[in-house]
């Protein structure tokens, strides 16, 4: 049984990444009172700060950045069958049907 | 090369592990993909709770506002309490590693009662699906019945990861270091795992 231990991790990163998740935080709160341009434009500032921080926390919290093709692969379904929800039902959205 | 994504084929026993917990990952993924989608789906097609104003009246939206942009750092300052554990568990520092991981016990607990205290202060303003406020309005008892489906969904998946945690915890007692580690890695996946989930809750319940 294989038991040893490698080190991946790094301080200094793991501090800058959190700050970082931190002042993304205080511009999602800060993009939300300069989103007066439109219902869509606010979702979308939104998610993609959202999106950002998720990046962040997966690529360097959770690994990802070392982590196999395998594990892409798996992620991928799941963010690729979330768009097709989301996707979706937006032409029903768009013609006003709802 | 660290950053490298890991194409080659020499697997070890601790991958099939991290495959297992990526695939229960990908289910939470389905689970509250499907939730979100199904609540933007509502919000953008219903012109009473419309995606892009914010929901909440106004009574009380700041105070449950602040209680929300608190808890979003009370798990972010986990998922980086959580960084450390597993780092010093790998380094072989036991009592750094069950330092860290307390904090984010710790961390976690206060995140429900945050949240505990902030359902308090709604139903004291009757922002509850069947109040009579929400009778009068029903596009905020829809968006109502998704912020207390969501909200207490994210809840039972703390708890959950609590016990994950807790129970990492304990057997650290004097386990070899490499075998904490390979607990610390699997309980600090699904830890991050629900942080990411509130990343995007927040927004889309509080500030649209």
């Amino acid at each position: 049984m294989n038991m040893e231990t490698t080190t991946h991790s790094d301080d200094g990163l793991d501090l800058g990444v959190y700050l970082a998740l931190l002042g993304l935080t205080a511009a999602t709160l800060a993009a939300s009172h300069f989103s007066h341009g439109g219902r869509i434009m606010a979702v979308a500032l939104a998610l993609i700060i959202a999106s950002v921080k998720a990046s962040l926390i997966g690529f360097y919290y959770m690994g990802l950045r070392r982590e196999r093709a395998m594990m892409f692969i798996i992620l991928g379904i799941g963010v690729a069958a979330v768009l097709i929800l989301l996707v979706g039902i937006l032409p029903d959205m768009t013609f006003g049907r709802f | 090369m660290d950053a490298a994504i890991t194409m080659d084929a020499d697997w070890r026993e601790e991958d099939g592990g991290r495959v297992g917990l990526w695939l229960f990952i990908l289910s939470e993924i389905l689970l509250f993909g499907a939730f979100l989608a199904s609540y933007v789906g509502t919000r953008l097609g219903n012109t009473e709770c419309a995606l892009g104003v914010v929901a909440w009246p106004e009574a009380g939206h700041l105070p449950g506002l602040a209680m929300a942009a608190l808890n979003t750092v009370i798990l972010l300052t986990s998922s980086y309490t959580m960084v450390r554990a597993i780092a010093r568990a790998e380094r072989g520092d036991r009592a750094g590693f069950r330092a860290n991981m307390i904090a984010t016990i710790a961390l976690g607990l206060g995140f429900l009662v945050v949240k505990s205290a902030e359902y308090a202060l709604k139903v004291s303003h009757g922002y509850y699906p069947g109040s009579e406020l929400a009778k009068l309005n029903p596009g905020l008892s829809i968006f109502l019945s998704y912020y207390y489906a969501l909200t207490l969904l994210h809840g039972l998946h703390i708890l959950a990861g609590l016990v994950w945690n807790g129970v990492a915890l304990y057997a650290s007692g004097d386990a070899p270091m490499p075998a904490v580690a390979r607990r610390a890695e699997y309980a600090g996946l699904y830890w991050h795992f629900v942080d990411v989930a509130w990343v995007f809750l927040f927004p889309l319940l509080y500030l649209i």
